[in-house]
């Protein structure tokens, strides 16, 4: 049963065993395990059910069907960086590159120390669990676009180590429209994986609700309240109450706090929205002298690693124009300039894995605010994996690069690359994106260091779990959908095994 | 596998409100019954403010700049508005009462920006995105993205840059379904292939 908004008005009460908020790699996952081991589950997703075949490269639709507030959102701080989430059935995963990389290996030892349970070892089984679902592998070779070939052969040339990328895809043709769902049904985020098998074990889910707060009851969870929203209007309309056993909160590491913290919760350890972290991204732009044609091929087919123990990491992600257009330096008749070479261009970026962390509070008028500021130390990674990667074009031959920097950016040679470390001795000059939000109920082993236990159950508030990347102990270093995917598996083995035990 | 139509008909589904898309070719709105919201609604001033800005920010010709394209995108600049966060939206509108108002508080003209003209308006939001100021920054670089964002979606807009997404992704779709089809049978008569 899939129920929408005008559903809302003749049914507003609703009962079962779990009710997963969010259908992304969190808590489509978690609710998919649940409902496949026979619990009534019942997801709630604030966006829409789209299929497949309506996916399309037109980003003036797509981005308000298929963003977190038509991708307006942004995290405050020295520099503000402006960061995107799916607001769909699949969530992020419909949205995303399709990277499904495990954390590396010093990433887990870390974990370990947490909690044995965090280890290597321990999520092995559920990291092989996942990656068959998502179908985890290389890329066909056809499938993979000039503009790959070019960062390859970059990467030699400069002696660079790079790794073919693992992605979630099943036949990936290339059609490169992952950022705006995958019109192929190539990419298996969750809403063509984990979703269509929860549905198959019978879960429900009704889609267009906003979830306002929790049911607690007797000092337990015991269901949401959520209100329906009017597509034409945006208006919230009416009020719908879902009363279930167990309640599994999986709406992302900025939403998951902002629900939690207005019930007061993480009061143990006082860590609820701390510790955010958002591997923060430049882009590095390249105009060729010749066609590229960026656009035809899979984005993202290999990732350079040669500085990734440094928290380095360096890829391709090639976009449409018009998501270009929203990042260009200039505008008007310069702008056009720029963008007839839209076919000459790679587009490409550094990612830098956080040294520090951030928060996640709730703001004026019923909003999230985030607040993180880049150190020092990821302001030099950051100068110096834009200088590498400007270089590494310029060897490739590229015309010029335009530069993340506010007051700098157009490089025309690598002697102008010098200018960076002159120009750019500040981060508010920097300009930043991320994708990737973490780390704001974390996981742990005692309630005076952690926001959860390692079931996922919120140490001060019996019923309520959370499955999703808030609850990682540190930065992963890399895309982080598997490893949302494999925890929000624990989360639902261990709530099972609560649930048989009671 | 990835085809959730099937799992839909095989589901316990009691009823289904879900759109299911008819759309046999890539269609920037989809038949598949979502609606876009209605555009953010804008006073006179605030419209005249975002249409100065849309003439500065977007390219002159020989790009396309049209006034329908113009209206176009606008439009899709308030229907983005209205999808943005009440508190983001209302932001978005003050961001653009600011900048009207920036000539006067800048000591710049005595003019307001609607009526400064395309080439000097240019000039001031050039001047204010590269100035000292992050709060000014900040105001040129959100207009702008939203606006370039727009014009740049536009179809005589990817014509004239040559970016021809439908034809290509159509194929790509049709390669993949070749792709994952099954091995054609063999068939034999009177034994003879």
């Amino acid at each position: 049963m899939i129920l929408s908004h005008r559903d809302y008005v003749k049914e507003r009460k609703f009962s079962a065993d779990v009710v997963v908020v969010g259908t992304g790699a969190g808590g489509a996952v978690a609710g998919a395990e649940l409902a496949a081991a026979g619990r009534d589950v019942l997801f709630i997703e604030e966006g829409s059910w789209f299929s497949t075949d309506s996916f399309n490269p037109y980003s003036t639709e797509s981005v308000p069907r298929l963003y977190r507030d038509a991708a307006a959102t942004v995290i405050f701080g020295t520099p503000p960086i402006p960061y995107v989430e799916g607001r769909c059935v699949g969530g992020s995963t419909t949205i995303n590159g399709g990277m499904a990389y495990r954390p590396p290996a010093r990433v887990l030892e870390e974990w370990s120390e947490v909690a044995p349970d965090l280890g290597e070892r321990a999520l092995e089984p559920l990291f092989e669990r996942v990656e068959k679902v998502v179908h985890v592998g290389a890329q066909l070779p056809e499938s993979i676009g000039e503009d790959n070939r070019i960062m390859t052969e970059g990467a030699r040339k400069m002696g660079w180590s790079y790794t073919v990328n693992q992605r979630n895809q099943e036949a990936c043709v290339g059609a490169n429209n992952c950022g705006l769902g995958c019109p192929t049904g190539a990419k298996q985020s969750t809403l063509v994986s984990y979703m269509p098998k929860a549905m198959k074990s019978g879960a429900r889910c009704l889609t267009e609700l906003r979830v306002q707060k929790l049911l607690i009851e007797g000092g337990r969870a015991v269901g949401v309240v959520a209100r329906a929203i009017d597509p034409e209007t945006r208006k919230l309309g009416v009020e719908v109450v879902v009363r279930a056993r167990a309640v599994v909160v999986a709406c992302g590491a900025v939403q998951t706090p902002f629900l939690l913290l207005q019930h007061k919760l993480g009061r143990p350890s006082r860590q609820l929205g701390k510790n955010f972290l958002c591997h923060p991204n430049a882009k590095v732009l390249a105009v060729y002298p010749r066609d590229v044609q960026a656009w035809r091929g899979v984005s993202q087919s290999a990732q350079i690693r040669h500085f990734h123990e440094d928290g380095i990491l360096m890829a391709e992600n090639f976009v449409s124009p018009s998501i270009l257009g929203a990042y260009l330096p200039v505008h008007g008749d310069l702008a056009w300039e720029l963008m007839q070479r839209y076919n000459q261009m790679v587009l490409s970026g550094v990612l830098v894995e956080d040294s520090s962390s951030g928060t996640v509070s709730r703001g004026f008028l019923g909003t999230p605010y985030v607040r993180y500021d880049i150190t020092p130390l990821d302001h030099q990674r950051f100068l110096r994996g834009v200088r590498l990667l400007a270089e590494m074009h310029f060897a490739m031959g590229a015309d010029y690069v335009v530069l993340p920097f506010f007051n700098q950016h157009v490089a025309r040679s690598v002697d102008e690359l010098a200018k960076i470390d002159e120009l750019q001795r500040h981060p508010s000059t920097l300009e930043l994106f991320t994708p990737h939000l973490m780390g704001t109920a974390r996981m742990g082993a005692r309630p005076e260091a952690s926001v959860v236990d390692l079931s996922g159950q919120v140490w001060d508030l019996p019923g309520l779990y959370v499955a999703d990347a808030s609850l990682f102990p540190t930065a992963i270093g890399v895309n982080p959908q598997i490893t949302i995917m494999a925890l929000a598996t624990r989360v639902a083995e261990r709530l099972e095994l609560a649930r048989a035990a009671a | 596998m990835s085809d959730e139509h099937g799992v839909f008909e095989d589901s316990r589904v009691q009823r289904k409100s879900l759109p299911v898309s008819t759309a046999d070719g890539i269609a920037r709105h989809p038949r598949d019954g979502w609606k876009l919201a209605r555009p953010y609604p804008l006073g006179t001033r605030a419209r005249r403010t975002l249409r100065a800005l849309i003439v500065t920010l977007c390219p002159s010709a020989p790009a396309p700049s049209s006034p329908e394209l113009f209206d176009r995108v606008e439009l899709h600049v308030r229907h983005f508005m209205s999808y943005m966060h009440p508190l983001a939206a209302r932001g978005f509108w003050l961001c653009l009462m600011l900048l009207d108002w920036a000539p006067r508080l800048l000591f710049v003209s005595v003019k307001r920006l609607h009526a400064l003209g395309r080439k000097r308006t240019s000039e001031l939001l050039g001047e204010m995105v590269h100035g000292r100021f992050s709060f000014l920054r900040t105001l040129v670089v959100a207009v702008r993205g939203l606006v370039l964002s727009a014009y740049f979606d536009q179809e005589e807009v990817h014509r004239a840059i040559g970016y021809r997404p439908v034809p290509f992704l159509t194929e790509r779709r049709d390669r993949r379904r070749l792709l994952l089809a099954p091995p054609p049978v063999e068939v034999r008569v009177g034994g003879v292939r």
